[in-house]
């Protein structure tokens, strides 16, 4: 059986992963748009995504939009990787495979 | 680290709602275009045929066939743009819906289509918006008289931009 992902598992950030999870390939989310998703603030969303990217999970981009500065996020492979294994050891516990 | 049944359930029930959470914002957004060009569409619709009723049989057979091609043709590109396999039994089932629908008109009569109500929608903001142009087609089928043509184009055509513009506010872009 794998093992749980402790980074992964903090609730704020597996839903954050799940959320970019859902998104294909290249695709991203707008930083307005994943807080109001995952129902996180300002700088707890910015916090949790810090370490989500230092530990290789996310990419994050920052361009203007205009004069309008804009946060996009998107999971790396290693992130979905990383997601879907912890979501199998999640499933693996429910269907009486220990913890 | 332990986690216990409990736990794992809460866990997993959290990623649930935030999936289908974001699919809705996707799939809303991927609609607002296609609103919008409705919404556009009727309103030009329903001008032609108050302004110049001889017209109007024409009219609509190429404004609808142009609005099932564009509305393919942004299905497909944003499909590409997100590297998701554009999935050809929806572009089939809208077909078949356009279809659907122009034979019902057909078998009602001209005059008794005002009849009929909203389509086929989906998710609640497509109920309410469906809901609330029924309630527009059946308010301009008792009182609109002379004017049904010009109320439906701009009030049902400006609702359904409107509601295109909103999805965009609360869609999820890619």
């Amino acid at each position: 059986m794998s093992t749980p992902n402790e980074l992964i598992h903090q609730s704020m950030r597996l839903k954050i992963m799940a959320a970019l999870n859902v998104l294909s390939g290249e695709a991203q989310l707008d930083f307005t748009r994943l807080k109001a998703l995952v129902g996180a603030t300002d700088g707890n969303l910015g916090a949790h995504l810090e370490t989500l990217e230092k530990a290789g999970y996310v990419a994050i981009e920052k361009l203007f939009v205009g004069k309008k500065p804009q946060t996009r996020i998107k999971a790396t492979s290693a992130g979905r990787r990383a997601f879907a294994e912890h979501v199998t050891y999640l499933r693996g516990i429910l269907n009486g495979g220990g913890s | 680290m332990t986690i216990d049944p409990k736990e794992a359930a809460n866990a997993l029930g959290a990623v649930a709602v935030v999936e289908r959470r974001t699919r809705e914002a996707l799939y809303y957004a991927g609609a607002s275009s296609i609103l919008i060009l409705w919404g556009v569409a009727w309103a030009i619709g329903h001008a032609i045929t108050f302004a110049a009723p001889t017209l109007a049989n024409a009219a609509w057979v190429v404004i609808n066939v142009v609005g099932t091609v564009a509305s393919l043709l942004i299905g497909f590109a944003r499909s590409r743009r997100r590297a998701r396999p554009w999935d050809w039994r929806l572009g089939i089932a809208f077909v078949v819906m356009i279809v659907f629908g122009m034979f019902t008109q057909w078998l009602l009569g001209a005059t008794q289509w005002r009849e009929i109500s909203a389509g086929m929608w989906i998710g609640r903001f497509f109920i309410l918006s469906g809901a609330f142009v029924v309630l527009v087609v059946l308010a301009d089928y008792a009182w609109g008289g002379a004017w049904f043509n010009l109320w439906l184009g701009t009030v049902g055509g400006g609702a359904m931009v409107l509601g295109g513009v909103w999805l965009r506010r609360v869609g999820a872009g890619g």
